[in-house]
């Protein structure tokens, strides 16, 4: 018997069984009001509101960190993340988070900040300046 | 407009740099050429040597040409000549220069440099040891050069809006930027450097870089050789060379990758050594295509079958590096990975080098296709060799799944171009989707890494004795396998049962080839280097399972959340003050202290192993700390510490700080928001706020304090004074300092933390303390020596001038004439003080410098000086004595407490069962590529097994091996 085309039918299975499993780990950029809508982990992908208050008070809770993320659509939602502020958050341009909506909020438990180039600007090398 | 002279510039540097990247990018060019005529006449059987001494010459000018480069661009930047934009960027004056290096390659045209180096290198050792593969090999290698060599050529090309072919990395930073300091001819000289990124001045980074760049240009002979195989239609003739090289490729590729992992582990602070990052994951699939090139290259080195996939594993593995220099340089990762290169604008050039070489690889085995040997008969399933052409797909299958999911962005960003109108696709979670499908490829290779070993190799069993006696220790490595499976499933803290599946399939792969390292008759050269491989890959498979499923954090403080989140939420993070022990999770956790290291703060906390009954086990004390910027303006990066045991790793790092530990912009936003009030008190006296009680004990006119460091003439003023809280029994004491240096005021305040107070000294202080100039009612006399002046219960006499001119308050200088009056003052007829007001004249500029009296309130002036008289005119005037004189405070309530950190603490089991594993795999490549290269320098006898028919094991003699020559 052939085993070759046994081999490469088992594979083509395999591939196809992968890929329509994968497709559940993989979501679209959402807009908050997906979020709300849909009620399942989703993917923001926004900037920081830099005119809401960002909430960190280690004292209180070292794991409890919110801030406003204006989405694509220009909706504005609080959003908590349950671990500590990162360094140079404030700094960000573009925030993306991974969470869902509960309550009003958007609870997140992941995030990625994109920063500026670091040195983009004359003063950072004058002698003297820095 | 006149051009600007520019003073101090290196320009003969530059245009040396420049010439040099052109002869390396012609010469590269004429070897190409040469190459090709030569594998042509090298095909008819004429004569070549003309072609051959060519591509000879013209590669060896290149790789000079490229050594220079490298050596005159690391000259710039050691020398911090920074009008060079590559300069500029990398370095800085402080940058130590163990980390030039690292700053050379950390920029793309450094990188490309470094890839450059390493193609000529490997190169040269082709020219000198291939052989007949010599040219075509050669040819194929030059092609890679040529292509990256225009990325530094830094040209433009008349077609199109200004294409630019290439960077340059002499370019001057004038001629990039266009900013007012180019106006001025002397700007190198007002001109620094942006130095290294704090995060890659670490070990790892000097040697991670060059390591991992010799395995990625390494996958280049592998490719060259398969290229050149097709081209000269030689199929099986390259099979055993090629060998070597994918050994080497697979091996160094490996040290490289896991390098960055070490590194990450150590100086990044996302606590682990892999975190399916896409540029961790482009580095992955090459290797794993190499690996599995490597295992169908030895079924068709001794069978002939597996001949089509060894050419696709290899055109595969070095596309797989090309891509993954594609995604992780063009900036389209952009948003999915943290450390993508910037952009450069030679997207489209990269994306050409991807695309030529997988169409060259393409169309060479599509021209060659039909006539590539194959066997008609198909390998028996019995046999290894089918075994381990399974196990190569699966890795291919690793490496595709892998390579799907990181290339997202890609896919996102063709729909795009293509107005396609798909939806952008992003993983969620792409660590626990990593895991979940690379899990079943650890199993998968496990099980036939661990079951081929017990097959017959090339139609015969290499495994001594009968199929009954290999059935029986087959048994015996299941039995043991499973018993300890049964122990790890219990030991793990995730109770998946596919967990239990791989750390069995790790288990069987572990002693199945050790029982093959004792069993096998083969010669042991032949199977300690494929043992010393797969027994690596069990332990590290078991490493992961441990390190990863068992991880925890000892700083996860359950106690935190109030109902509020789920199980999985609470956090890792856990706040920690000075001095006050933190009982968490089996350890008692202290932060004794930090100390400042140049731009670098550690802080020292204690870890104290606390068992069920509370005894003390395993006491270290661990120094994460934050790296500041070279302005020390904020944090730049916290850094991880790590204590090591042998059977588990103890990793913390600092995950916040206090506003005034962590930039100066939120010091200074902390010091605004505090909310001082002002309570003027006499000393002894006391007042109360609605938490404290506030009294002034003392007034220190030499104070100290913790950043205060006088200096002679400064004025000082340090208020010793006790603060209470109201409602508890507890007292702090403190002294806040005001000093006037040189007509400026600093400030001193001290932070109670206990209390979150802040006390400080305001600047009016010295008023009061020394009396207000302008409300003193001076009188004005003129005395001879023994006569008085008498203000309210003071009587103020005239005793003589002293030349000696000194005062406190007085600092000579050359050319002054100074005098003292000495007055002595009294009080119901005795003498209650000596006061010695000074008058002198500097450059023809009268001045006097006032005497003063704290205690009874005294002030004396000398204004004038009459010699013909021998008399002087004073002003003298009386204020309130020092214990009625009220002093102002300033206390704020609101200041929160400064001596804590946030930290994160993960313990690691195992970890080390991980590094041992993969470090063993990876030397398992090496032997087994040292041996095959010893073996064909005849140094130990070439093995060739002759198809066995007879069904008798073949015996190589063991012991009679020839000793090495020389």
């Amino acid at each position: 018997m052939k085993k070759l085309p046994i081999i490469a039918l088992i594979c083509i299975a395999a591939a196809v069984i992968i890929f329509m499993s994968a497709a559940d780990d993989m979501s679209t950029y959402a807009t908050f009001a997906q979020a709300e809508s849909s009620q399942t982990t989703v993917r923001v992908a926004g900037e920081l509101a830099k005119d809401k208050p960002i909430e960190y008070n280690p004292e209180k809770n070292p794991n409890f960190f919110s801030f406003y993320v204006r989405d694509a659509e220009g909706q504005e939602e609080k959003v908590v993340l349950l671990a500590a502020k990162p360094q140079d958050f404030e700094m960000s341009e573009q925030i993306v988070v991974t969470g869902e909506m509960k309550d009003g909020q958007f609870l997140a438990n992941d995030m990625l900040m994109k920063c500026p180039s670091k040195y983009k600007d004359e003063e950072v090398f004058i002698k003297g300046n820095s | 407009m006149d051009e600007i002279q520019y003073v101090n510039e290196h320009l003969t540097a530059g245009a040396i740099g420049r010439a040099a990247v052109v002869l390396a990018f012609v010469c590269a060019i004429l070897s190409l050429v040469s190459g090709i005529f030569a594998t042509q006449a090298q095909r008819k059987g004429e004569a070549n040597q003309g072609w051959q001494r060519m591509l000879g010459t013209s590669y060896g000018i290149m790789g000079l040409s490229i050594v220079g480069i490298i050596v005159l661009l690391l000259t710039m930047m050691t020398n911090h000549w920074y009008e060079f934009q590559y300069v500029q960027q990398h370095v800085n004056d402080e940058l130590p220069f163990r980390y030039v290096f690292t700053a050379f390659w950390e920029g793309q045209e450094g990188s490309f440099l470094l890839w450059l180096f390493w193609n000529s290198v490997l190169g040269g050792v082709i020219w000198f040891t291939a052989g007949r593969w010599r040219a075509p090999v050669l040819t194929i290698i030059a092609s890679v050069q040529v292509v990256l060599l225009s990325m530094l050529l830094g040209v433009y090309l008349p077609f199109g809006e200004n294409f630019r072919l290439g960077s340059s990395p002499f370019l001057l930073l004038r001629e990039v930027m266009d900013i007012p300091i180019f106006n001025q001819a002397d700007y190198v000289d007002l001109i620094e450097g942006t130095g290294l990124n704090p995060l890659l001045q670490n070990y790892w980074m000097i040697i991670h870089p060059p390591t991992l760049f010799l395995g990625f240009a390494s996958t280049v002979v592998p490719f060259a050789y398969a290229v050149a195989a097709l081209w000269i239609k030689d199929h099986k003739g390259w099979l055993t060379p090629v060998l070597r090289w994918s050994l080497f490729s697979g091996g160094i590729l490996g040290i490289g990758i896991l390098m960055g992992g070490a590194w990450a582990y150590e100086a990044l602070n996302f606590g682990g050594y892999w975190a399916w990052d896409p540029v961790e994951n482009t580095s992955l699939v090459p290797w794993l295509l190499i690996v599995a090139g490597i295992h169908t290259n030895l079924v068709a080195k001794s069978t002939g079958y597996s001949i089509k996939a060894t050419y696709i594993f290899y055109l595969l593995g070095f596309v797989a590096v090309l891509y993954s220099s594609f995604l992780t340089r063009s900036g389209v990762l952009g948003e999915t990975s943290v450390h993508a290169f910037t952009e450069m604008g030679l997207e489209n050039q990269l994306l050409f080098l991807v695309v030529s070489f997988f169409l060259m690889g393409l169309v060479f085995l599509a021209l060659r296709w039909t006539q590539i040997p194959k066997k008609e008969k198909e390998e028996a399933a019995s046999s290894r060799e089918f075994w381990m052409f399974l196990g190569s797909l699966v890795l291919l299958f690793s490496g595709g799944m892998i390579l799907a999911s990181t290339s997202l962005p890609v896919i996102n960003k063709v729909s795009d171009f293509f107005e396609l109108g798909m939806d952008h696709l992003t993983i969620n979670e792409p660590v626990a989707h990593y895991n979940k499908y690379q899990l079943w490829v650890g199993v998968f290779m496990g099980m036939f890494t661990a079951t081929a070993q017990y097959f017959r190799w090339k139609g015969r069993s290499v495994a001594a004795g009968s199929s009954q006696k290999l059935l029986i220790r087959m048994g015996v490595s299941i039995l043991v396998s499973f018993l300890l499976t049964v122990v790890t499933f219990n030991a793990l803290a995730t109770a998946g049962w596919q967990f239990a599946v791989l750390a069995f399939a790790a288990y069987f792969a572990v002693f199945s080839n050790i029982d093959y390292l004792f069993t096998s008759k083969l010669a042991l050269w032949q199977r300690i280097g494929s043992v010393a491989a797969h027994v690596g890959f069990g332990t590290m498979l078991i490493g992961i399972l441990f390190s990863g499923l068992n991880q925890h954090q000892i700083s996860k403080n359950t106690f935190a959340m109030d109902g509020l989140l789920g199980e999985e939420q609470i956090g890792k993070n856990v706040l920690i003050v000075k001095g006050l022990p933190m009982v968490i999770n089996g350890y008692e956790v202290t932060y004794l202290s930090d100390s400042l290291d140049g731009n670098r703060r550690d802080y020292h906390i204690q870890y104290r192993e606390l068992s069920k009954d509370g005894v003390i086990g395993n006491e270290f004390v661990l120094s994460p700390y934050a790296l500041y910027t070279n302005d020390f303006a904020k944090v730049a990066s916290m850094n991880p510490d790590t204590k090591h045991y042998w059977d588990h790793d103890v990793f913390t790092h600092i995950t916040g700080l206090p506003p005034g530990a962590q930039s100066a912009d939120l010091a200074k936003a902390f010091e605004d928001s505090l909310d001082y009030k002002r309570f003027p008190l006499a000393i002894g006296a006391s007042t109360e706020t609605e938490k404290h009680r506030l009294t002034l004990l003392e007034v220190n006119e030499q104070p100290t304090h913790p950043d205060y460091e006088p200096e002679p003439g400064d004025l000082a003023l340090g208020l010793k004074v006790k603060l209470e809280r109201l409602d508890f029994d507890t007292v702090q004491y403190a002294e806040p300092v005001v000093v006037l240096r040189e007509n400026l005021v600093y400030s001193f305040p001290t932070q109670i933390n206990p209390f979150s107070a802040r006390i400080q000294v305001p600047e009016d202080a010295f008023s009061a303390r020394f009396g207000a100039e302008n409300k003193l009612d001076y009188r004005d006399a003129t005395l001879k020596p023994g006569e008085t002046v008498t203000v309210d219960d003071y009587t103020f006499r005239f005793d003589k001038f002293d030349g000696e001119a000194q005062h406190t308050n007085y600092k000579r200088e050359e050319g002054d004439v100074a005098v003292n009056a000495k007055l002595s003052v009294l009080k119901d007829g005795a003498v209650v003080a000596d006061m010695n007001p000074l008058f002198y004249i500097r450059n023809n500029e009268p001045g006097q410098v006032k005497d003063f009296d704290v205690k009874h309130g005294l002030h004396a002036r000398l204004a004038k000086i009459d010699p013909a008289t021998g008399s002087a005119l004073v002003a003298v005037a009386v204020s309130d004595p020092a214990e009625n004189v009220l002093l102002p405070i300033e206390l704020a309530e609101n200041a929160s407490r400064s001596d804590w950190v946030v930290l994160e603490a993960t313990v690691f089991p195992g970890i080390n069962l991980f590094w041992i594993g993969t470090i063993m795999m990876l030397a398992g490549l090496l032997i087994a590529m040292g041996f095959r290269i010893a073996e064909k320098r005849k140094l130990i006898p070439a093995y060739e097994l002759k198809v066995d028919t007879s069904n008798q094991v073949a015996s190589p003699n063991l012991t009679s091996r020839p000793e090495p020559v020389g």
